[in-house]
């Protein structure tokens, strides 16, 4: 059980990874284009009532995506860009790395929380109290049929 | 409730992260779009240099255009037509360069404000419009759609800067307009006008009229001609023949009689001098009857400012008709400075004095000004000053028959002695510079040469020739007013007719030299003529490179490409080693300790290099200064500080006037002379000589450092403190922000043999690995090999990348 939690977490980081990838790379939008479809994610996770920590996933996930992806565009051009712009500020490559980072991992994690609690908004939660109340009132009518 | 505050809170929360992160706050750039790993900095480490392949969707081309990238990559551009060609220079120059000449027209247009929120650039974009630039840009825009020549390959040259902006995806956005926060704008020909009066506004945008006036009035005309005259007995001119020798026109200037203190403001401030000496080239040439291989050579390399990315861009460009090589200004069509096949040729400043403010009588309702016993009314223009995250600026700019009033109650900054005066520039009247390159470009002999630079009007610059069939010239080229002796090196009157210019000088009498008997000719910024030159003409001239020029070229017989190699990056400065002998003959000895002596001979075994290890230069430096301020320490006690005068006239003055009363410092009570003052200047050098040894400052590279600043002066984009050789005075001039742009030597022949080299690298890209790739290069005094293929298969054989454009 405990497993199965964390591989349906660590799909879900994925899930959102590619989500951003496909929509900044393929679809070309605004800088924060990505957070619509990860809102999105979060309003079917939230529909769906799976019990997941969307910030924390959301986060996670673009965390990885903007610190990882910017240290691989920088490797992979063999530039020094990203070094360059830390220098004009007086930090160090992995405090850029690190701040890309955060920024990427707020983002997506309010998103994916904003999207669940959309939902929470829009289709209220009943509450276990609730949930009692109705078991008693479902009960009572069948022993009063009887 | 907590339903609803559970969803807005991070709602809010998210929206008010998103805004944040898309603005520019304090002075931080728009910190999400720029870390973005799709769209951000880090995109820019993709360097479109290394592409190789088609390039589709340049409408605007008629046949496809083949470029060839060699292994620096210079683009060697193969176009079917000449149209084409400029087209496809301007893809290239924006693939490379585009925020470059984009800041630049901005720059140039007095449009910061659009860019940047902080008040100061208000200020200067205020100064850029009544100075001018704008206007001036429009009006030479109109002059030059008038040939068609001009007009259609400007156009093309537009249409390719505008076929990449279209094309370029935000990714691949240069990183300055990343970091800024905007967006390229369209390209138009206004902009490309634009660059052309910016390098204008930078060769003859520096004056000393009220400075001059001032000196007259204070000091008496016989004092004024004695430290302010216009000649020396130090020049190397470029006219040589003393055959033409006037009597009509005085060297002695006589002080103006409308010019007295209450002609001129009173309590005026004179603003600190702007006036940059570095800012000067060197070019001569050489026939070859003095060459080893019999055919000319000419060498040139302007100063300017070193900045990143360079001020320059090379390119080989050929078309039918056309095949050349040279640089190019982002920006502007066309090779600037360069050679084909037939012909070669460079250009410095002429430093002429274009430039003049006319004190103005204004009325009282401030909307007229008397002209001749007339009141004449302003015409007012209104400039619109668009401001980022504001309303628009509007500024009411007056104009009379002289020119517009820079500085008046609205816009005082500063100039208090400057305002209502009226500014009579060259550079505002409207002129075809792009003619004179596009024709010179393809020009093929010294007739072609002499009909491409008569389009050439401001800034005046001396054009330097050769020609492979052994011709060599020389040109002082430009539209300089005819003046009476002294007009405009002094304030004029703007109520009096007789101060407006009439005319020019004519083409065929301003100073020039064809196949002079020496067999070679130079230009270094020096005062064109001698004395006896039929017009009066004032100017900010500069003579000890070329009278080291003229020495080395007298000299020498048998020039290669290796010599002049040598001679270009030459540190000897000629005036610090006449000025040594002169200082050291005059030292009171028997004042000198034992240490201060043994100084004295180490400073007799120099002989005025500024070599990279020397230490004696510095020494020269400190001491020379000392002297200086000693001696003209009267003209610091004024109200308003004067220029120091030419340093030629303190070194005439040591050796022919000993005890002349300028030699006498005021705030001591003892009268010096000549060798008091050297001898304390030297005593005082020495100690600051002995500090600076402390500190570990020996080498005349620990003081002269070089930086090529980035245009945002952003430390991390430039390349700052380089030690280097050199000195202003010197054939190798580097110093400060200042030195050689372009380095080129070209021996015409079958084949152009060139070399050259810039201190920069071929593209504006800040990460690329071609942004300052040459630098080292230029600053160990080497060059590179300039290809100059003559067949499209030799481009080919020799590439490293190609691009092909496409309709």
């Amino acid at each position: 059980m405990k497993y199965t939690r964390y591989f349906f977490n660590i799909m879900l980081v994925t899930i959102v990874i590619v989500i951003i990838w496909i929509t900044q790379t393929i679809l070309s939008m605004v800088w924060w284009g990505f957070a619509v479809p990860v809102w999105l994610l979060g309003a079917l996770i939230s529909y769906n009532k799976w019990k997941i920590h969307t910030f924390s996933i959301g986060f996670v996930a673009g965390f990885l995506t903007w610190s990882v992806s910017n240290l691989y565009f920088e490797l992979n051009y063999n530039s020094e860009g990203l070094h360059t712009i830390a220098s004009v500020y007086r930090f160090s490559f992995a405090i850029l790395l690190l701040i890309a980072g955060l920024i990427g991992g707020l983002l997506t994690g309010l998103a994916l929380y904003t999207g669940e609690k959309t939902i929470s908004y829009i289709y209220p939660r009943r509450k276990k109290s609730d949930m009692v109340k109705a078991d008693v009132l479902i009960t009572n009518v069948i022993n009063n049929e009887k | 409730m907590k339903r609803q505050i559970g969803f807005l809170f991070p709602l809010i929360s998210l929206t008010i992260l998103i805004l944040g992160l898309s603005l520019q706050m304090f002075n931080f750039p728009p910190l999400g779009k720029l870390l973005d790993p799709f769209e951000g900095i880090v995109q820019n480490g993709y360097d479109n240099l290394d592409y190789n392949g088609s390039i589709h969707g340049m409408a605007g081309l008629s046949n496809q255009v083949k470029i060839f990238f060699d292994e620096r990559k210079v683009p060697h551009i193969y176009a079917s037509n000449t149209e084409d060609l400029y087209f496809a220079q301007g893809y290239i120059t924006a693939s490379l360069r585009l925020w470059q000449m984009d800041f630049v027209s901005y720059i140039s247009a007095g449009r910061l404000s659009e860019l940047f929120r902080d008040p100061s650039y208000l200020d200067y974009d205020r100064r850029q419009r009544r100075m001018g630039f704008l206007q001036a840009a429009r009006e030479s825009l109109s002059l030059m759609q008038k040939d068609n020549e001009t007009v259609k390959l400007l156009s093309a040259y537009t249409k390719g800067v505008n076929a990449y902006i279209t094309g370029m995806e935000d990714r691949n956005m240069p990183l300055e307009y990343k970091f800024l926060n905007y967006r390229p704008e369209p390209w138009t020909n206004l902009k490309s006008v634009l660059i052309l009066k910016y390098m204008s506004g930078l060769l003859t945008g520096y004056g000393e009229d009220l400075a001059m006036s001032k000196a007259i009035i204070t000091l008496g005309q016989d004092q004024f001609n004695r430290i302010y005259s216009d000649y020396n007995n130090y020049g190397s001119p470029i006219i040589n023949d003393s055959s033409q020798v006037s009597a009509q026109i005085p060297s002695f200037l006589q002080k103006p009689n409308y010019l007295d203190y209450s002609f001129l403001s009173s309590g005026t401030v004179l603003p600190p001098s702007l006036f940059n000496p570095k800012l000067g080239s060197n070019s001569w040439a050489v026939s070859g009857k003095k060459t080893s291989s019999g055919f000319p050579i000419l060498c040139n390399d302007p100063h300017l400012g070193l900045s990143l990315p360079a001020i320059w861009l090379e390119f080989q460009l050929t078309a039918p008709g056309i095949n050349v090589y040279g640089v190019s200004i982002p920006g502007t069509p066309s090779i600037i400075i360069g050679f084909n096949r037939d012909i070669a040729w460079g250009l410095t400043n002429g430093l002429d004095d274009v430039m003049d403010w006319y004190k103005l009588k204004i009325s009282n309702d401030l909307k007229n000004y008397e002209f001749e016993g007339e009141w004449k009314k302003m015409q007012l223009t209104v400039e619109e000053i668009k401001r980022k995250g504001q309303r628009s600026f509007f500024d009411t700019i007056y104009h009379t028959i002289h020119g517009p009033i820079v500085y008046d109650k609205r816009f005082v900054d500063n100039q208090t002695g400057l305002l209502n005066f009226a500014l009579r520039w060259e550079m505002h009247r409207p002129s075809n510079e792009f003619l004179t390159f596009i024709l010179l470009n393809k020009a093929k002999n010294y007739k072609d040469y002499d009909a491409a630079i008569r389009h050439y009007t401001c800034p005046v610059q001396n054009f330097t020739f050769i020609c492979k069939n052994n011709d060599i010239a020389v040109n002082h080229q430009g539209k300089i007013p005819v003046k009476w002796p002294g007009q405009g090196k002094f304030i004029l009157d703007g109520t009096k007719c007789a101060h407006l210019y009439r005319r020019y000088i004519p083409e065929d009498s301003l100073p020039h030299l064809l196949n002079p008997y020496c067999n070679y000719v130079f230009s270094a910024n020096q005062r064109p003529t001698r004395e006896g030159y039929p017009y009066y003409y004032n100017g900010y001239f500069l003579e000890s490179r070329a009278n080291r020029i003229h020495e080395l070229l007298e000299k020498e017989n048998n020039f290669d490409i290796a010599k002049m190699e040598r001679m270009q990056t030459e540190n000897t400065n000629s005036f610090a080693a006449k000025a040594i002998q002169e200082l050291l003959a005059r030292v009171d000895n028997s004042s000198l300790n034992s240490q201060q002596q043994h100084q004295l001979q180490v400073l007799n075994l120099w002989k005025g290099a500024y070599d990279f290890d020397d230490t004696s230069a510095n020494f020269f430096e400190t001491w020379w200064k000392n002297v200086v301020n000693y001696t003209w320490d009267e003209l610091k006690s004024y109200d308003f500080p004067l220029p120091f005068p030419n340093n030629y006239i303190l070194l005439d003055l040591i050796r022919t006037h000993y005890s002349d009363p300028w030699f006498d410092v005021k705030s001591t009570s003892p009268r010096e002379n000549a060798m008091d003052i050297i001898t304390s200047a030297f005593i005082d050098a020495l100690k600051e000589s002995d500090k600076q040894k402390e500190k570990g400052l020996c080498k005349w590279s620990d003081f002269n450092k070089v930086s090529m600043m980035h245009m945002t002066y952003i430390p991390a984009f430039s390349r700052v403190n380089i030690p280097l050789a050199g000195h202003p005075d010197a054939i190798n001039a580097t110093s400060g922000g200042w030195g050689p742009s372009w380095r080129m030597i070209v021996e015409l022949g079958d084949r152009p043999k060139a070399y050259g080299v810039y201190p920069g690298g071929q593209s504006g890209n800040i990460c690329s690995n071609y942004y300052d790739n040459f630098i080292e290069t230029w600053s160990k005094s080497r060059y590179y090999p300039l290809h100059f293929y003559l067949t499209m298969k030799e481009a080919q054989d020799n590439s490293t990348s190609v691009w092909i454009l496409r309709q």
